[in-house]
């Protein structure tokens, strides 16, 4: 429809039609046009009868051709969504794969681990009765209502640290817990791996157990007969052995995100964007919390 | 109406091979005009009340907003929407656009072209983001009516609010578009009305232009964007990036 490249290029920068000013090339835009659309612009192969007879009508064909739309995407910058935060611990790439990437304070040290996502939310069977917000080809599916408030992570404590963070030892606590041929060191909610010197907090692994839950968890309704245990940005399930790590379930509200997490614009709503998982911001019995979206393509 | 510009124009590019458009030639020549005088404008501003119909919990709801929207050219713009459950605000000085909540304080500053229309059109393409009325603003306004409905027609002229003007409907299977352009010395746009007709319960967006000022002197440093206390940046997720 709209064609402004190549129109540009039809009018070859000439008779004031082209764009104005700015770094583009510029045969598409001489100096001095400081119009606002850089001047109207007609199709020439308009049927004349039309521009210069008061007729009541007249056929126009051949408008295919004007449907083409060219946009100058290439020159745009991606955002990503890296997560800096002060202690000089730089969290990225959360979303590529199954792979955590965590650059250490000399920018010199990294720690790749292919880690069980425990961020990809699990589908609740209960139905939706509400509209998901559509934006991009995917619907944003939530029990509540979207309702706004600033985030501020969250911290569980001084045993507690987030993705990416660097120790050099470990408490005499910690224990090993071996999943998908990764060994993991767990000490109070945290889980390290080993690298470079010391240990490097990462993602909980799905399917790990633990004996005890750390202090400072908190019980999380997923439905009718389900709850979860909820510590840190990390979901647990009672199981046999202890508790064991899972991934989130839609419709899972939670009161507090931890560092690392991140607001993100989608479209005209902001969410929280914790690993692979979208937070929608909701009030819940008066209180800000956010409930686990489930994000599905359509 | 820039939206449903862009959904339908492949579908009426392929009924239009096959079917002739009926063109009144008075509507063509009106159009051509107010695009010739907004396309010599070096700045200009104006308001627009606007209410829409949007798909809610329940059904249809109205929605209404009043935007204000300011262009310096090439590369400048302003626009302030305040809508019944929404204030934002867009700031583009020509190097980037900024996308401000009031409701919620935070902003996304977004990589855009160096001009006003690259940069509408960039933002619709990438982030789903529409700018009030700027279809009116595209330099082949015209064309693009031609090209996207299968009618155009004058209604003849009209009194609407005390005002003079022109009356035209542009007409296709999927949607239908009415505008009143002024009937003075300047022909500008004074309202249109989108149908929806291919969507459920057909429904409409309407938009009221006010308060028009042509070339006015607008400052540059209108066009920067100033962080507001405790305003928090955020990224902005593109629409095929997720």
């Amino acid at each position: 429809m709209l064609k402004l490249r190549e129109w540009a290029e039809e009018a070859g920068g000439g008779g004031g039609r082209s764009m104005g000013g700015g770094s583009k090339p510029a045969m598409s835009r001489p100096a001095g046009n400081r119009t606002i659309n850089g001047g109207s612009h007609r199709s020439t192969n308009r049927n004349s009868s039309f521009q210069n007879k008061h007729t009541n009508t007249s056929n126009r064909n051949s408008v295919g051709n004007n449907n083409n739309r060219n946009n100058n995407g290439g020159n745009r910058v991606s955002h990503n969504n890296n997560v800096n935060r002060g202690n000089n611990n730089n969290v990225g790439n959360r979303n590529s794969g199954n792979r955590v990437n965590v650059n250490h304070r000399g920018g010199d040290v990294n720690v790749n681990i292919n880690n069980n996502r425990n961020t990809i939310v699990r589908s609740n069977h209960r139905e939706y009765h509400r509209p998901p917000y559509r934006y991009g080809g995917r619907g944003y599916y939530c029990y509540r209502p979207y309702y706004y408030h600033p985030f501020r992570p969250f911290y569980w404590g001084p045993v507690w640290h987030p993705w990416g963070f660097f120790v050099a030892s470990l408490a005499t606590t910690a224990i090993i817990i071996s999943i998908e041929n990764q060994q993991y060191h767990y000490d109070q909610g945290v889980y390290y791996v080993q690298g470079n010197g010391g240990y490097t907090v990462v993602q909980a692994p799905v399917g790990a157990t633990i004996k005890v839950l750390p202090d400072g968890y908190q019980t999380v309704t997923v439905n009718e007969t389900t709850n979860n245990y909820y510590y840190g940005g990390t979901y647990y399930e009672k199981s046999g052995g202890g508790y064991t790590v899972v991934p989130p379930t839609a419709g899972t509200v939670v009161e507090h995100l931890p560092e690392g997490a991140e607001e993100v614009r989608v479209g005209e709503q902001t969410y929280v964007k914790y690993g692979d998982t979208y937070y929608q911001p909701v009030k819940v019995d008066g209180k800000n919390q956010y409930e686990v979206a489930e994000v599905k393509n359509e | 109406m820039r939206k449903t510009l862009l959904l339908f124009s492949v579908l009426i590019s392929f009924a239009s091979y096959s079917q002739a458009a009926k063109v009144d030639s008075v509507a063509v020549l009106i159009l051509d005009r107010m695009s010739d005088v907004i396309g010599g404008l070096n700045s200009c501003s104006f308001k627009l009340n606007v209410s829409q119909d949007v798909t809610g919990d329940i059904g249809l709801e109205k929605k209404f907003s009043d935007d204000e929207v300011m262009f310096k050219g090439p590369d400048k713009m302003l626009v302030q929407l305040k809508g019944d459950d929404n204030h934002k605000g867009f700031w583009y000085n020509g190097r980037h656009l900024v996308y401000y909540s009031y409701t919620e304080n935070n902003y996304s500053v977004l990589e855009v072209p160096s001009t006003i229309i690259e940069t509408i059109d960039a933002v619709h393409d990438e982030y789903g983001v529409d700018f009030p009325a700027s279809d009116f603003f595209y330099p082949t306004f015209a064309d693009d009516i031609l090209a996207d409905f299968t009618s155009v027609t004058f209604l003849g002229r009209k009194t609407v609010d005390g005002e003079d003007c022109y009356h035209i409907l542009a007409d296709s299977k999927n949607q239908s578009v009415q505008l009143w352009i002024s009937d003075d010395a300047m022909n500008l746009p004074l309202r249109f009305l989108v149908i929806y007709k291919d969507k459920p319960n057909s429904p409409q967006y309407m938009g009221v232009f006010s308060d028009w000022k042509i070339n006015p002197d607008l400052p540059d440093a209108l066009f920067d964007f100033n962080e507001p206390p405790l305003a928090t940046e955020i990224v902005m997720l593109k629409k095929s990036n997720q």
